[in-house]
């Protein structure tokens, strides 16, 4: 019984992960100007094309895409389900509470109508930041805290989150949007970590680190 | 704030020289880049020397860049080029004078060399008139938002804004720089200006999808690394440098942390037992000329006076040179030659974490590290806290780190007569109160709470030059501060006692003293003369008890309370000094008013645990 209800639980898990990714190709070939289709979404995603038709027939039965003459476009829905997921990803990854409160905020999470909004009223996180994250323009799961990235691995910063004068800093530091950075080695006992920078050395505190993302460039 | 300052004198002209501190930026961050700005904007000095460093071209320009902003008459020192070659780093000075506009002269200060070149400069720079230095030009919209601020502003009267220029008000304003901001906000009538930043930063944030002053910053950036690339080429040297080795092995999570254990450990073990034998040596060589001096003065002066003029003068003097020239002096070349090396940066990586626990991060180990010779070097090395409010936690722990003084008590009363295994203890005693009062003050210290972002320079040889400099400057700070204040305050405390007022005081509070911390009544005394200088504890106690064989007057218990009370319960009065100074009369007032505080707190309870434990 338990079985069953785990691998539903899994299966479920997995196939709301492929309507999310699947969403946000369309979003990121819409923006692009290009015209989503079944091979360019297979492409932006990795799944398998008959994958992709499944997963699309799904959404549209939930109302996420529409087919008008011939052309596959995101519905509002769709689209809103696609801002909720990129706003809620990055809240699970940063603000998430620890361990044994994540449970009990996962009852109360349900309240939450807006991720976005959320994240401003409750975090304090930037509006401007919020509508960056928006509107980015791929798939979110490419942008991670630096933090999270191996030893040796590149990254272009994409925003940073946090108050005033660390933001600050850091872009005085000159980690500006679009700019590459290298993570050198990583502190044990999460300590801080250290990052090449437009030609030299910082450190970073690993709280400010993981506030800076930055999509993955491999 | 001080800045140091300076004359030179060069083919008949007198040059006055001030050394701004070291900063990345001009934005509102931290008090030295206020001064900075501050003082080039209200001072207007002739020329603005921008020492650049060669091997981080990209990170130094953004400063330059800012400086020409400011519309400074600007002078680049391109230093460090010996290192930045030895790096594969190479720069075409001409080519960056071109796309500068600024005059660039390659130096390396710690051989001298191109400093004359730079004095040259100096002097046709002031004889020729300024060339006009190339600010960048930022995009469309921020050029048009700036011109459009710049127009608002000719409308409004600026007052303290005056004397800078008015574009980079303007820039300034779409930063959102904290006290340009302020500062205009008092004028009257300004509404329209704030009106056409928001209007503005509005058009950019919409234009660019990000925050205006990160598409400002990332702007400089841009033009910056423009300019870098038409005048830097680099070849990477064909082996990994020693320097990648050494690196890689203090940074490494196990190696790391026993290097550095081994290294805090050698200086203190190098620093006492070295300063000790020392210490007794210009001690006993002192104490006799000041034996001498007595007997001559005893000849023409009357009594009263000679007391106050050997105890209370020349006492105070040498019980400073004794401190300072075993134990702060070398302590701070040791300190210096770790800091030049670039093993500093290293340990601090390590401990951010630790120093986090301390409501603190990773840099705040230097002034720590700085407070064991002396507390006075250790308030003003807080400076490098970026914020008011990490400064301030710093300040505060930084008074209650044992200082070389402190130490010297521990050792002569606990270490002596308990074996070192308490005079251990009482040193770990001191770690946790430092960490406990840390955590308190992260939690009730107003402001953002900001974490590391250091720059890790790469390891190199240590120059002697600098480091003599550097440790010269960090003792002056006691000599100039410190040492005047010991020697004036205990004239003073010299006069009160040949005129009977400590006898006095010691007798009213006595009763409050036995009953508070368990010490006899005479232990006032000396308590009252560690306000001055810690060791003087020492020597004052052995005074009022007649004896160097404490164990004679104190139980044990009493040794601990003692010494545990004479390591917290005040910073000295030259620290006092030195963080009113520093932080102002209500914060000095506070971070006393704590370690009073906690020293009575923790001496009561430990006499009534040792009581009730039946140690005594």
């Amino acid at each position: 019984m338990l079985m069953r209800w785990g691998l539903g639980w899994l299966r479920r898990r997995k196939s709301s992960t492929q309507t999310a990714e699947v969403l946000e190709a369309i979003d990121t070939l819409e923006r692009g100007g290009g015209s989503p289709s079944v091979k360019a979404i297979s492409a932006a995603t990795g799944l398998g094309s008959d994958e992709v038709r499944r997963v699309l027939s799904e959404a549209a039965d939930k109302g996420l895409v529409s087919v008008e003459r011939g052309r596959l476009r995101l519905t509002d829905k769709g689209r809103a389900s696609v801002l909720e997921h990129r706003t809620r990803y990055v809240h699970d990854l940063v603000l998430r509470p620890p361990p044994p409160l994540a449970t009990l905020s996962r009852v109360w999470e349900r309240e939450v109508s807006s991720w976005g909004d959320h994240l401003v009223r409750n975090h304090g996180i930037d509006q401007q930041v919020v509508q960056r994250l928006m509107e980015y323009r791929g798939r979110i799961e490419q942008v991670v805290p630096l933090t999270s990235l191996a030893e040796g691995e590149r990254g272009e910063v994409v925003f940073v989150l946090g108050g005033r004068g660390a933001v600050r800093r850091l872009w005085d530091m000159g980690l500006t949007p679009g700019t590459e950075v290298i993570l050198a080695r990583r502190a044990p006992f999460m300590g801080p970590v250290e990052v090449l920078v437009r030609g030299t050395s910082l450190a970073l505190g690993r709280g400010i680190a993981s506030r800076v993302f930055v999509r993955v460039k491999r | 704030m001080e800045k140091a300052e300076g004359k030179l004198y060069y083919s008949g002209y007198e040059i006055y020289v001030v050394d701004l501190p070291g900063i990345y930026s001009l934005s509102a961050l931290s008090i030295e880049e206020l001064i900075a700005r501050d003082y080039i904007a209200s001072e207007k000095p002739d020329i603005v020397i921008d020492v650049v460093d060669a091997s981080a071209l990209e990170r130094n320009l953004y400063l330059t860049v800012q400086l020409l902003e400011l519309e400074a008459p600007l002078l680049i020192a391109l230093n460090q080029v010996d290192f930045a070659a030895k790096r594969g780093i190479r720069i075409d000075v001409e080519a960056l004078e071109r796309e500068l506009g600024v005059k660039v002269v390659p130096t390396i200060a710690t051989t001298g060399y191109g400093v004359d070149e730079l004095v040259k400069a100096v002097v046709s720079f002031y004889e020729e008139g300024k060339p006009s230095g190339r600010a960048p030009r930022y995009g469309r919209e921020v050029e048009e938002a700036i011109e459009a601020i710049e127009k608002e502003l000719s409308n409004v009267t600026l007052g303290e804004l005056e004397r800078f220029p008015k574009r980079w008000i303007a820039i300034k304003l779409l930063e959102r720089d904290s006290e340009v901001w302020e500062l205009l906000s008092k004028q009257p009538s300004c509404d329209a200006v704030f009106e056409a930043v928001a209007k503005w930063s509005q058009k950019i944030e919409s234009m660019h999808g990000e925050r205006a002053p990160a598409i400002i910053a990332a702007e400089r950036y841009g033009f910056i690394t423009r300019v870098v690339e038409r005048v830097q080429t680099i070849t990477t040297p064909a082996k990994p440098s020693l320097s990648e080795a050494v690196d890689e092995l203090t940074t490494h999570p196990v190696a790391g942390y026993l290097i550095l254990a081994c290294v805090v450990a050698g200086i203190f073990a190098a620093v006492f037992e070295g300063g000790s034998a020392l210490s007794a040596f210009l001690e006993s060589v002192l104490s006799g000329w000041l034996l001498a001096a007595r007997q001559w003065l005893l000849s023409i002066l009357p009594a009263w006076a000679v007391d106050v003029l050997i105890d209370g003068v020349l006492t105070g003097f040498v019980a400073g040179l004794v401190l300072v020239i075993p134990y702060v002096l070398p302590f701070y070349v040791i300190l210096a030659l770790l800091e030049d090396s670039g093993y500093l940066p290293r340990a601090a990586f390590l401990v951010d974490n630790l120093m986090h626990k301390m409501g603190l991060h990773g840099k705040a180990f230097i002034p720590l590290m700085l407070g064991f010779g002396c507390n006075v070097p250790a308030v003003m090395g807080c400076r490098i806290m970026e914020t008011e409010r990490e400064r301030f936690i710093a300040g505060l722990l930084a008074t209650f780190v044992p200082c070389a003084a402190r130490t010297v008590v521990i050792l002569g009363v606990v270490g002596r007569f308990l074996g070192l295994g308490w005079a251990l203890a009482l040193y770990l005693i001191d770690i946790l109160v430092v960490i406990a009062v840390g955590r308190l003050a992260h939690r009730v210290a107003p402001g953002e709470p900001m974490g590391l972002i250091m720059e890790m320079p790469p390891y190199r040889k240590p120059s002697p030059s600098v480091v003599l400099r550097q440790s010269w400057l960090r003792t002056k700070d006691f000599l100039y501060i410190a040492l005047p204040i010991i020697v004036l305050g205990s004239s003073f405390l010299e006069v009160l006692k040949v005129a009977g007022v400590i006898d006095q005081a010691s007798q009213a509070f006595a009763p409050a003293m036995s009953a508070i911390l368990g010490l006899p009544g005479f232990a006032v005394v000396p308590l009252v003369f560690g306000v001055l200088r810690k060791e003087l504890a020492l020597v004052m106690l052995v005074e009022v008890a007649g004896t160097t064989n404490l164990s004679l007057v104190f139980t044990p218990s009493q040794m601990v309370v003692f010494s545990l009370v004479t390591m917290l319960y005040v910073p000295c009065i030259a620290t006092v000094a030195a963080l009113f100074k520093e932080f102002g009369v209500g914060k000095a007032a506070l971070i006393t008013a704590t370690n009073l505080l906690v020293a009575t707190a923790l001496g009561a309870s430990s006499f009534r645990l040792m009581e009730l434990l039946g140690f005594s």
